[in-house]
């Protein structure tokens, strides 16, 4: 699997988007973060776990605790993936405007 | 009303608004006349459409030089205010996503909408969530 279907796999899941959207916030300790979620420590292991294997979190470990930091670059690549979309639509309707134009102007010239 | 096939359609979805200065009857007859889809979203590439629910076209848009086959099936044709139909293409991975054109008339133009919803994700068994997108957009600044 590539880095993109790492992380769209790892977001599928409402619970992992739920944990990326608390990280936003700042690091967090894994401990702190299974209390808001009401699940044990090891539900929330699980999780943290596939989110790192996509490389969209970063485990550091200092003394006995667990702290998780968010990681921006993947979640720039799926909203890069979902952006050539917009641009693909853009560039087509930015050329019917042109072609709207072209047909308003061969209208006008046509010979009364 | 013709039913989208929800079970194939990916999570995310995209909205661009645009503004015409040319009646809705012109720029919803752009979408649906072969001659002048050829010419701005085709790019000069083969174009056969059906426009009526259930009719089917293809696009062979001409990108770097070779046609690339877009395909689908209309499912809402109300001219000139609403326009939907699927839209799959290598990029959908064969699967069915939907684009729904909104034209909305003003003072002298139209106002247009296109949404694109249902695309594929690379796990197309994944169930698509409520609230996804916003989540997506507010990430997406958030991160930026």
């Amino acid at each position: 699997m590539s880095k993109l279907d790492l992380a769209f796999a790892a977001l599928a899941d409402p619970t992992r988007r739920r944990i990326v959207a608390h990280l936003t916030r700042g690091e967090t300790r894994v401990t702190d973060l299974a209390r808001p979620f009401a699940m044990s420590l090891n539900a929330v292991s699980k999780h943290v776990k596939t989110l790192e294997r996509a490389g969209l979190v970063r485990r550091t470990r200092r003394g006995r605790e667990h702290f998780l930091k968010l990681r921006a670059q993947p979640l720039r690549d799926v909203a890069d993936w979902t952006a050539q979309y917009e641009r693909f639509w853009t560039r087509r309707l930015d050329a019917l405007g042109g072609f709207l134009a072209r047909q308003k102007e061969s209208r006008d010239d046509r010979p009364q | 009303m013709i039913a989208r096939n929800e079970h194939s359609m990916g999570p995310f979805r995209i909205s661009v608004p645009k503004s015409y200065d040319a009646a809705p009857e012109r720029v919803f007859g752009a979408w649906t006349d072969p001659a002048s889809a050829r010419d701005w979203l085709a790019e000069g590439g083969d174009v056969v459409m059906d426009p009526r629910p259930d009719g089917l076209f293809y696009l062979g848009l001409l990108h770097g030089g070779r046609p690339r086959p877009h395909y689908g099936r209309y499912l809402r044709v109300q001219p000139p205010r609403l326009l939907e139909f699927t839209w799959v293409s290598e990029n959908t991975h064969g699967k069915e996503s939907v684009v729904t054109i909104e034209f909305t008339p003003r003072a002298g133009g139209t106002d247009v909408r296109l949404t694109h919803e249902g695309l594929p994700d690379e796990k197309m068994a994944m169930a698509h969530t409520q609230g996804w997108t916003y989540f997506l957009d507010t990430l997406a600044v958030r991160v930026a």
